[in-house]
């Protein structure tokens, strides 16, 4: 186990180079830099700004530069910010972003496994059906529709919460629904199929067959085998939704590190694409890595490392 | 089996437990409910759109930040509600009977947040930090009218002692101008003029990125700076004029959206929105509830002068006289522009009044068919064409251009019978593509930078950097140089006048129309005063 967890940390520790390389020549390859403006700027000022940031250098020595200060886990100064680093960026927005993010992940698992193990219980009935227009609802919905309308409804109309912005534990109630729907809606729609499939198996019509009713037989034979699907979706989403939402966080006025992944590629601010970049795809590595070891406590059939 | 299974859930239960323990760690508890319940209560809550990038006057380059550091500090002069310069830091003034020369005597009484008298030092500090190739100003060029300003700031001039500023005393800060300038007593106010404590900037070179370190010399100081979230500020204590100051909090959100602002302006939780989404946009500034303010800022369309079809003045006037400007602006754009019949916007100055009053607002005419046919037939001929090639209209992607563009396509189209292509592209490509000249026509927006209208000729004279629409007018030319040289200043708005006129005769560009601030204030919020170009300033405001 422990060498197999080593073994993956290398090959992630690799593919976060690939991806930081990938990343410094892509964002290089987009025409524009940082100062690429509508405005007069004389051509003086550009270039005291291209060399305050060094961007003067040639590229190869500004990549070394990048890579050099990503091993250290310093990925520089922002160049839209004076006045944090792209370190402090990422740690300032992350926390908030987690907090929303873990907010709604909860009411989406919960209440999607809910809505998805009660329409393939009553397979076919009208609460499956319910359900399931819910679970639709969810995907095709926008999440700035839902937002806008989740603000104009509790918020403006009825005054039970604030508008926007963040600080209490009531800013976090609409951002945090406007967020789960979505996914919720996938989980639900996924457990219910997975569900379905084990229904038919063989060791659960024999568990039926036994006289195995109820929850008991919900959760001891059918859950645990449908749901691994479900915990491998959970990896990407977890880590989409830990690292924000560009909309969810532009429409209420959210602090978190959502906008910069979006924001930075528009500024051309190079440090924060390369920052935020690595920073997505690390937390992404890691809960693939969380989910592939979960399901060996799911499943075990399914073994990690090789038996010696 | 059974063991491990309820080992699994168990765990899902802690997960979920410890997280749901998280999520309302990190979040202040609410404050106590009675804050908005006492009435007459001097606090104010606007909106600032975004985090600003800086609050450090030499390194701000845009309005947010312009906005928030005007509260926080004060320059040499500022401006009363009707945009008259009076005194700021500066208790008196004089200037040289050739103009250049401008002497500020400092009001003893000024002083910084943190006590210190601000000083002449200061100001030098200040701004030879703007001129400082290595500090990279973004808006250095607004000290470039002072002597060897952009000398210094290129490297020629490596002695900050040939540069125009010096100081004879501590409280009093002489300024010589490379040429007389009639905008710069005003221009003094400008952020990027503002000034900084010498000794706390030295002594801690991050002191503007937080509240604790930072210290400002005007009507308020920053109480609270949570970054990208809000920035609270309080009455300075030490401020000359602290009396005139009624608000005892002024703090700044930062929500980007333009629904989300309009919702919190209408459920009172924003004393001004200015951003009003533009579906409502019309009806709000119909009814009154809106204000409308010139922005200085005008659209226009860039013709490529060295393709062969838009060397054509008949062309481009026929392109231009086939709009209809006042439909484009209560269609499709909806915004509260005013449709534009000349270049320089309203609001504008010319050094003795305003731009537009003195030289007229309606220089050409649009919606006239007919004539417009006749143009293009007559272009097509000099050209020595049959037919025009298909021509293209870029622009950045976003919802108005794409608005605009369409209708203008159908404009053409209907009224010409010219198919115009639409190239539409991310803004910074769009920039890059327009400044290499790689485009025929293209949908361009400028403003002013400082209150003047010369400050928008410049970048059509000949051979100029900025004119990437490649126009060479010689009269032109000959005016934006009388401009620049010209002391008389009645004659000096004369040749201003002169080449708006020059520019336009032969539609060298296409103005559109002039932007406007339109914005929301609640009714019992008084005595904000706004401008045209400078920002914003809540010094005198207060809640009824």
């Amino acid at each position: 186990m422990i060498f197999y967890i080593i073994k993956r940390m290398m090959t992630a520790l690799l593919a976060l180079f690939v991806i930081a390389t990938l990343t410094f020549v892509l964002m290089n390859l987009i025409p524009g830099d940082p100062f690429t403006n509508e405005k007069s700027i004389p051509e003086q000022v550009l270039k005291n700004l291209r060399a305050h940031y060094g961007l003067d250098q040639p590229l190869i020595i500004q990549y070394f530069k990048y890579m050099a200060g990503i091993i250290t886990l310093d990925f520089g100064p922002s160049i839209t910010s004076d006045t944090r680093t792209v370190n402090e960026l990422i740690l300032s927005g992350f926390p908030v972003s987690a907090v929303l993010g873990i907010q709604a992940l909860v009411i989406a698992v919960v209440f999607g496994m809910t809505l998805g193990i009660i329409a393939a219980i009553k397979h076919n009935g009208w609460l499956d059906y319910l359900s399931m227009v819910i679970a639709i609802l969810g995907l095709s919905v926008p999440s700035f529709v839902l937002s806008t309308v989740l603000i104009n409804y509790f918020a403006i109309k009825l005054e039970w919460l604030p508008v926007a912005t963040w600080g209490t534990w009531r800013h976090t109630v609409l951002p945090s629904l406007a967020l789960a729907v979505g996914p919720l809606a996938y989980i639900a729609r996924l457990t219910r199929s997975s569900i379905l499939e084990v229904l038919t198996s063989d060791y659960v019509q024999t568990a039926i067959a036994k006289g195995v009713t109820g929850s008991r037989l919900i959760f001891r034979h059918i859950l645990r085998n449908a749901l691994i699907p479900v915990v491998t979706v959970l990896g990407p989403i977890s880590a989409g939704i830990l690292t924000g939402s560009f909309v969810i966080e532009q429409i209420f006025g959210i602090p978190g590190i959502g906008k910069y992944f979006v924001q930075s590629i528009s500024d051309r601010d190079y440090p924060v694409i390369l920052g935020t970049t690595i920073f997505y795809s690390a937390i992404l590595i890691l809960f693939i890595l969380i989910i592939d070891l979960t399901y060996g406590f799911l499943d075990p059939r399914i073994k990690l490392a090789r038996r010696r | 089996m059974k063991k491990r299974l309820s080992v699994f859930f168990s765990f899902i239960l802690l997960v979920s437990l410890i997280l749901s323990g998280c999520s309302s760690k990190g979040i202040e508890e609410e404050p106590a409910a009675s804050d908005s319940e006492t009435k007459k209560e001097q606090k104010l809550t606007i909106n600032a759109i975004s985090e600003p990038p800086s609050l450090d006057p030499a390194l701000i380059d845009n309005q947010i930040a312009g906005d928030i550091s005007n509260q926080l500090f004060e320059g040499l002069v500022r401006l009363d509600e009707k945009g008259n310069v009076v005194a700021g830091v500066a208790e008196s003034w004089d200037i040289s009977d050739d103009k250049t020369v401008y002497t500020f005597h400092l009001n003893k009484n000024a002083k910084w947040s943190n006590g210190d008298p601000v000083t002449a030092e200061d100001f030098i500090f200040s701004w030879e930090r703007v001129l400082n190739p290595e500090v990279a100003a973004p808006l250095g060029s607004n000290l470039f009218f002072i002597k060897n300003g952009a000398a210094y700031n290129e490297g020629t001039v490596k002695d900050f002692n040939e540069v125009g500023i010096k100081a004879p005393d501590q409280q009093t800060l002489e300024i010589t101008l490379e040429r007389p300038t009639s905008f710069f007593l005003e221009l003094t106010s400008f952020f990027t003029l503002l000034p900084v404590n010498k000794k706390v900037a030295e002594a801690n070179a991050k002191w503007a990125t937080d509240a604790k370190t930072f210290v400002s010399n005007g009507p308020f100081q920053l109480k609270e700076w949570k970054h990208d979230q809000e920035l609270v500020m309080v009455p300075n204590e030490n401020y000359w004029a602290k009396e005139v100051v009624k608000l005892d909090e002024l703090k700044w959100v930062m929500v980007n959206d333009q629904n989300t602002e309009y919702g919190m302006y209408k459920s009172g939780e924003i004393a001004v929105a200015e951003q009003i989404p533009n579906s409502i946009k019309s009806q709000l500034i119909q009814s009154g509830d809106a204000e409308k303010l010139p922005s200085a800022s005008v659209a226009y369309l860039r013709f490529n002068h060295e393709n062969k079809v838009f060397s054509n003045p008949k062309i481009r006037k026929a392109l231009s006289m086939a709009l209809d400007r006042q439909l484009i602006v209560d269609k499709v754009t909806q915004g509260g522009e005013t449709p534009a019949f000349s270049f320089i916007p309203n609001g504008l100055g010319n050094g003795v009044g305003e731009f537009r009053e003195q030289a007229g607002d309606s220089l050409y005419k649009d919606k006239s068919v007919e004539e417009a046919k006749q143009l293009l037939e007559e272009g097509k001929a000099e050209l020595g064409l049959s037919s025009l090639p298909k021509v293209s209209l870029l622009f950045y992607t976003s919802d108005l251009y794409n608005q605009l563009t369409q209708a203008m396509q159908e404009m053409w189209k209907k009224n010409l019978g010219l198919e115009v292509e639409l190239k539409t592209m991310e803004r910074k490509v769009f920039v890059q593509n327009v400044q290499k000249g790689d485009y025929e026509i293209a949908i361009y927006s400028t403003g002013a930078d400082y209150n003047d209208a010369q400050n928008l000729l410049g970048q059509f004279t000949t051979g100029d950097v900025y004119n990437y629409s490649k126009i060479s007018i010689p009269a032109y030319d000959d005016l934006v140089k009388k401009v620049d040289t010209e002391l008389d200043l009645n004659k000096r708005a004369e040749y201003m006048q002169e080449a708006e006129k020059v520019l336009l005769e032969d539609m060298a560009i296409a103005p559109l129309y002039f932007n406007n601030k339109v914005y929301l204030q609640q009714d019992n919020v008084k005595n904000v005063h706004r401008y045209i170009i400078q920002a914003v300033d809540y010094r005198e405001a207060f809640v009824e």
